[in-house]
């Protein structure tokens, strides 16, 4: 009995496992070395008004959807003037009246795909966003130009200002039909702004927009750090007289205090399963790490060192934890397992390596080093090995964190003055400015993808 | 052969349940979604694909056969699908019409990336203006007014008292009368005033001030803030001019039975800012041993770092920022 569903169990399971290869086409193989960047079109987005609509909506939700795509990294945009020069012709239907059509009903069989094909696009979207007042309904699908179909056709529906989040599900509807990964364009940044004049915790979407005040403690908050299902939000604030830890629901907004030991009560980092949060206290003399579960009960101290031990990052496993320590003079980058022993030293360039943060993928240690004055991004395999230095002395780089799938870098430098938060890709490349206000935004974080 | 079938069936109806209890969990919705268009498996067939009005009418029906085709992890959960699609609403953002509304337009502005070269231009023109503008902030502590008020006091006694009291210092202010107060407060600074618990919020400064001069007569008058303490980059040990500083609070506290002092660490801004908490945190921590080992109670001592978030002056240069790695002391009730 028990043996026949335990074989029927695996049965079952390899027959998912197995359809699921079988039904899955890759179009870009991401992980591939030989990766080449996937010729995309995207043509921009027709905007039909019923009553009242705002005319801009589609040429908002193309401008929202060719970022997305030109910031994963994975597409080449065709250039929009090569088939806008005569919409007539090269539409993407066969002829004007027919482009009515093939927007709107979505039929793979009016799209000329030859083409599409012939302008260089391998993949095409088309889309329309019909704005009703203060609703909105948007439309958008992609095709494969060469197979001429369908990949994926999706029609949302909801207020008008939620225009971005519609538009950028769709991007991750694209970059799942295609790369069979995950998106990131549905996720978050925290940071600390000084833009109140005191330093609060503020959040906006991962291509700065939407940005948005979290705290309002009128005192020092910092080191935001997100909760493995994006729910949560753990940071230090002076509120209470001493640099205490709470732990803000980003729904509800409800707030607590979760530890105020006498002394430092910093540098939080929410374990991969969320169970427990490793932060910095100094209660016992000198700063060392500890864990607590979120509630703040259960405390377990994990270094004990006369030293500076501070900046705790947790491996994707859970098993292990990067951090900064000056035990042997200043401040390097550490690992030991998540009891605390086996400690190693990781860091043996410059003198100032600071703040630690662990990739998704397992493989890599960002953190912030101090190189002929100047801070940089820089990372190192998990055994210390191929050191790289990122950034090429920006002034100051600093507190990186990763985006959920390890691809992308969020830092804050402080390029004109005032630091402003950055994105670059994990190899250094590609480094865009995300804020711009004229006050100091500080210590971004991603936000993991957001879970139910 | 029947038990077998039951196993079968059990099994089937639990992964049903599973299916049903995934796609409950997605109540709240804002954003609906629904598949569009039934893919055309054969390119050249004749149009299978249903157009627009259909799909909309049953889209329930679509969304399964749609997605089973072309995504591995959607295709498998094909049942669920699209109530679970719907769930996926980021939550981070709910739809407060007033907040939206509001970042929206500033969105559009400020989003906009931009590529490395052009982040580049940015820097002189706003390195012109910053010196002042960070001074403006590093100004507003209290803890930087006190003594410039002692300074004026002894040598422009006579001089816009009025606009002292506003606490309206420009930057010009700050700086020239800074450096001097260094090198006046350890020895006759402000005698009164310099004990403005620094934590006061930057509006009160002026009634503050005067609040904390009442409590603090009650002890031989001191400069507690002009013994401030400097520490080496880095480095939260004790120099020979720190310990003479430390020997004159605690003689100081010994004649003084009543009074208790908060020892505030800092640090400049080299590093990041949990690192300087940390740093912070064992500058207190030193003076604080120190002060005990000289006698002092614990209990009439207290310590906080504020790491690099409370510079005394703005961290332009090296000689500010040596004048930032610091240990405060503070009187407390």
């Amino acid at each position: 009995m028990k043996r026949g569903l335990f074989i029927f169990t695996s049965v079952f399971l390899l027959a998912i496992l197995w359809g699921d290869l079988s039904w899955a086409k890759v179009y870009i193989d991401i992980r591939s070395p030989s990766f080449r960047k996937f010729p995309i079109a995207l043509y921009p987005f027709k905007t039909s008004i019923a009553s009242g609509g705002d005319v801009k909506v589609g040429e908002q939700a193309t401008e929202i959807l060719n970022n997305d795509l030109n910031f994963s990294g994975f597409f080449a945009l065709l250039d929009p003037s090569i088939f806008m020069e005569n919409t007539g012709q090269a539409s993407p239907a066969r002829s004007p009246s027919e482009t009515e059509k093939g927007l709107n009903g979505g039929s793979a069989a009016s799209i000329d795909f030859r083409r599409w094909a012939n302008m260089g696009a391998e993949a095409l979207v088309l889309g329309e966003a019909t704005p009703k007042g203060r609703s909105l309904m948007l439309e958008a699908r992609l095709y494969d130009v060469v197979k001429k179909e369908l990949i994926v056709g999706k029609r949302y529906t909801g207020d008008i200002t939620d225009l971005p989040y519609m538009v950028h599900r769709f991007a991750d509807e694209i970059v799942f039909a295609l790369t069979g990964e995950n998106g990131i364009f549905q996720t978050k940044i925290a940071y600390v702004s000084k833009a109140t004049g005191n330093k609060e915790i503020y959040l906006m979407d991962f291509d700065g927009r939407n940005g948005r005040q979290v705290t309002h403690h009128q005192s020092i908050c910092l080191s935001p750090h997100f909760s493995p299902d994006g729910k949560k939000i753990a940071f230090t604030s002076y509120k209470g007289g001493n640099p205490d830890l709470y732990i803000k629901d980003l729904r509800t907004m409800e707030e607590r205090r979760v530890s105020h030991y006498p002394g430092l009560n910093i540098s939080p980092a929410w374990s991969p399963d969320g169970q427990r949060l490793a932060l910095t206290l100094s209660k016992d003399g000198n700063p060392e790490i500890y864990t607590i579960r979120p509630d703040g009960s259960e405390l377990l101290r994990l270094t004990n060192h006369p030293a500076i031990d501070v900046s705790p990052s947790w491996s994707p496993d859970g098993k292990k934890m990067a951090f900064v320590s000056n035990r042997e003079g200043n401040p390097q980058i550490y690992t030991m397992d998540v009891n605390g022993q086996n400690v190693r030293r990781l860091t043996f360039d410059g003198t100032y390596n600071t703040h630690p943060a662990w990739s998704p993928r397992g493989d890599r240690i960002a953190f912030d080093a101090l190189i002929d004055g100047n801070h940089n991004i820089c990372t190192i395999q998990t055994d210390g090995s191929d050191f790289r230095i990122l950034t090429a002395n920006l002034n100051r780089c600093e507190t990186p964190s990763w985006s959920p799938d390890g691809r992308h870098l969020v830092f804050s430098s402080n390029l004109d003055g005032e630091p402003h938060i950055f994105l670059m890709d994990a190899e250094g490349t590609r480094i865009n400015r995300l804020t711009f206000k004229k006050v100091g935004d500080t210590y971004p974080n991603w936000s993991p993808r957001f879970k139910e | 052969m029947l038990r077998k079938s039951s196993v079968w069936l059990v099994v089937l109806i639990s992964f049903v349940a599973i299916a049903f209890i995934a796609s409950g969990c997605a109540k709240k919705q804002v954003i609906k979604e629904e598949a569009v268009a039934k893919p055309v498996v054969e390119s050249k067939a004749a149009p299978v694909e249903k157009p627009k009005g259909e799909a909309k009418a049953a889209p329930g029906a679509v969304p399964g056969e749609e997605v089973k085709v072309y995504s591995p992890k959607e295709g498998a959960a094909a049942p669920m699908e699209a109530p679970t699609e719907e769930g996926k609403v980021p939550e981070v953002a709910p739809p407060e019409a007033g907040f939206k509304e509001e970042a929206k337009g500033e969105a559009q502005e400020e989003a906009k990336v931009v590529p490395s070269e052009e982040v580049k231009t940015y820097a002189p023109k706003e390195e012109a203006a910053l010196p002042k503008e960070q001074f403006k902030e590093e100004a507003k502590p209290p803890e930087v007014a006190p003594p410039e008020a002692g300074f004026k006091e002894k040598e422009e006694a006579a001089k816009e008292e009025a606009a002292k009291e506003e606490a309206k210092i420009s930057s010009e202010e700050v700086k020239t009368y800074a450096p001097k107060e260094e090198a006046v407060a350890p020895k006759e600074g402000a005698k009164e005033e310099a004990q403005v618990p620094e934590i006061a919020p930057k509006g009160e400064a002026k009634i503050e001030r005067k609040a904390a001069a009442r409590p603090e007569e009650k002890f031989s008058p001191f400069d507690l803030a002009g013994l401030r303490i400097q520490f080496g980059f880095d480095d939260y040990n004790l120099s020979s001019q720190a310990r003479e500083n430390l020997e004159k609070v605690a003689s100081w506290m010994s004649k003084n039975p009543a009074a208790k002092i908060q020892i505030q660490g800092n640090t400049c801004n080299i590093g990041t800012s949990e690192y300087n908490l940390a740093l912070g945190e064992n500058r207190a921590m030193s003076a604080r041993k120190y002060l005990q080992g000289l006698g002092v109670s614990s209990s009439r001592l207290s310590t906080i770092s504020y790491g690099m978030e409370k510079p005394m002056l703005p961290n332009t240069n090296e000689n500010n920022r040596s004048k930032n790695r610091r240990d405060e002391f503070v009187l407390t009730k």
